[in-house]
């Protein structure tokens, strides 16, 4: 068995995809197994790091003009055919997930999304990943070589890359390839104020309590007051309330803070998949019968709003 | 343009107790009791074509909008709904086909029916649905037509006859693109995509426009189930317990209770941090 991981180093994200494989890795005792990394990327002056930050101690270099998954994916074939590669692994991005079914349709193989487990097996890969929006975890087998697999957000601890010796077993320059004549002209704005809600040690998450644009704005308020960051499930992002990259969740940002205080949440599966790693909940809300009570630490049944403020008044008294 | 729009009813898995969530010896859960809802995601997508009609003819751009779904007669419910907004076509793939995690399958169907019985320039679709959770059918279809595919779609704007506007989200920020067609769009977090409520004037005139049935049986499926079974196959469903100790504090009023949490369980953890 050889694995290959793809790695997109034209994105900003590029040294957490990298160490979120790692992690992966290291907690699928893949050391014995031989590997090597495929890195693509734009800027010559990021080359260094883009190396220094790989999983593995082989890999391979392809210059691109810019991220554009119809020429990544195919750089990737072209690369594939000369290669003997069992198991491609691709990162939980946008890109990733994108990329492992497309190639894996592209070369007759297997794939799944959202893998957070797998154990290698005599000519199959066994993979686990949610289903159901989280309620449910499902085993599959995938028997058709290669198996394509993106791995869960969040699912493994992001871990450094090991120090040790690299080789750049290759390096080519792919500028040239242009399968992208469909697109007439494009223009990348780089999101201005990442939310950062990945890393924060107090959470604050708004749900469909929260039921005017007024509120959400008052309790971001409160958050900063307790020292929290402020993110929401879907139904509040979906009113555009607050940026998108609030959103918590399985299709948005999966947390892991010290505390996580949940103000009129319900508690639906795909928003708790983002918060089920939080050392401690305390969750605010009017119904009792709320999926959220029984998934946390700690609980009020009450009025939301009442009981912040008067929280948030007891903490200024006590500063 | 024509364009056509993907959706699914799908259970609303919310409603559904911890005790629920159990699979029987098909690895199928029970939802028979449980109401439909129109999947979030192509939800999204429905909404987001039907914006593009409004501001459309002032491009010259004459859109016609197709919504296509596969599975049985409660669909009929949101493709009546679709018709009173203005949908000209409304298609639906009859079947009982269990195709929870078989998103080649469903790729397959609408791949064919576009290549060989309803022509259209863009397909949009919602990027994933909650039973199944596969993320992959928008990305199938795409390869399986060999057209361009654009992800985390979030706004469509018109442009000419056969090109479009497309802002979607990658990594570290926002891509707007203006692209030609034949392209599929897959459809991600986008903001302000609640679909609208047709008025009753438009049900009464619209709804009843009789929706074009077709029989899953007709795309050769068995045969696409026994190949897609070989590649990657289901073999286990087992319940994730969320749990926790769930103590509830009790008070009388909101500030008593505020001064609970905060005495004892509160204050210490945020000294810590």
């Amino acid at each position: 068995m050889r694995y290959t991981v793809i790695l997109n180093g034209c994105a900003s994200n590029f040294i957490s995809q990298a160490e979120e494989i790692n992690g992966f890795l290291s907690d699928h005792g893949t050391a014995s197994i031989k590997g090597n990394t495929i890195i693509f990327y734009c800027e010559d002056e990021k080359k260094e790091a883009l190396i220094a930050n790989a999983p593995t101690a082989c890999l391979q270099l392809v210059k691109v003009s810019r991220y554009q998954p119809e020429n990544v994916l195919e750089i990737l074939k072209q690369h594939a055919l000369t290669q003997d590669t069992d198991l491609y692994l691709f990162p939980s991005d946008f890109a990733g997930s994108e990329l492992c079914v497309r190639f894996a349709y592209r070369m007759v193989g297997s794939s799944l999304v959202g893998v957070n487990g797998m154990e290698i097996g005599e000519e199959k890969l066994i993979c686990r990943k949610a289903v159901y929006s989280n309620h449910m975890q499902g085993e599959f087998v995938l028997r058709q070589k290669p198996y394509c697999i993106s791995i869960a957000k969040g699912c493994a601890e992001n871990k450094p890359a090991p120090d040790m010796l690299r080789r750049v077993i290759s390096e080519v320059d792919m500028t040239q390839v242009s399968e992208d004549s469909f697109v007439k002209s494009y223009e990348f704005a780089a999101e201005v104020s990442p939310s950062g809600l990945e890393h924060v040690g107090v959470l604050m998450v708004a749900g469909r309590g929260v039921k005017k644009q007024e509120k959400a704005e008052r309790l971001e308020e409160i958050a900063g007051a307790l020292g929290a960051a402020l993110g929401v499930s879907r139904p509040v992002a979906m009113n555009g309330w607050v940026p998108m990259n609030r959103l918590i969740g399985v299709s948005g940002v999966m947390a892991k803070p010290e505390l996580c205080i949940t103000a009129g949440v319900s508690g639906a599966a795909a928003l708790f998949a983002g918060i089920e790693k939080s050392k401690y909940i305390i969750a605010i809300n009017t119904d009792e019968r709320a999926s959220i009570v029984k998934s946390s630490d700690v609980a009020i049944i009450d009025d939301y709003e009442k009981v912040l403020e008067e929280l948030l008044k007891i903490v200024k008294a006590s500063e | 343009m024509k364009m056509m729009v993907c959706f699914k009813a799908v259970p609303d898995l919310e409603m559904l107790s911890e005790e629920d969530w159990a699979a029987d010896s098909n690895l199928k859960v029970d939802l028979s009791f449980v109401r439909n809802i129109l999947n979030c995601f192509d939800e999204s997508a429905l909404e987001m074509a039907l914006k593009l009609s409004d501001v459309s003819e002032g491009f010259d751009v004459l859109l016609n909008l197709t919504a296509f779904t596969i599975g049985d007669q409660k669909s009929d419910t949101y493709l009546k709904t679709l018709y009173a907004l203005r949908f000209k076509k409304a298609v639906r793939i009859e079947s009982n086909e269990d195709l929870r995690f078989f998103p080649d399958v469903t790729a397959t169907v609408i791949s064919q029916y576009v290549r060989e019985i309803n022509h259209q320039d863009v397909i949009v679709l919602g990027r994933q649905s909650g039973e199944g959770d596969n993320g992959k059918t928008p990305l199938l279809v795409a390869e399986m037509l060999e057209w361009p595919c654009i992800t985390q779609v979030i706004r469509i704007e018109p442009d000419t006859e056969g090109s479009l506007k497309v802002t979607n989200m990658v990594d570290g920020g926002t891509l707007t693109q203006t692209i030609t067609t034949p392209c599929v769009l897959s459809v991600g977090n986008a903001p302000n995509s609640y679909l609208r409520v047709p008025t009753l004037k438009d049900k009464m005139k619209y709804g009843k426009t009789p929706i074009e049935v077709l029989d899953i049986q007709q795309f050769n499926i068995q045969a696409l189930l026994d190949d897609c079974r070989h590649g990657c196959e289901l073999k286990g469903l087992e319940k994730i317990s969320h749990k926790r100790q769930g103590i509830i504090i009790e008070g009388e009023t909101p500030r008593e209770k505020a001064r609970i949490l905060y005495d004892s369980y509160l204050k210490e953890r945020l000294e810590k941090l």
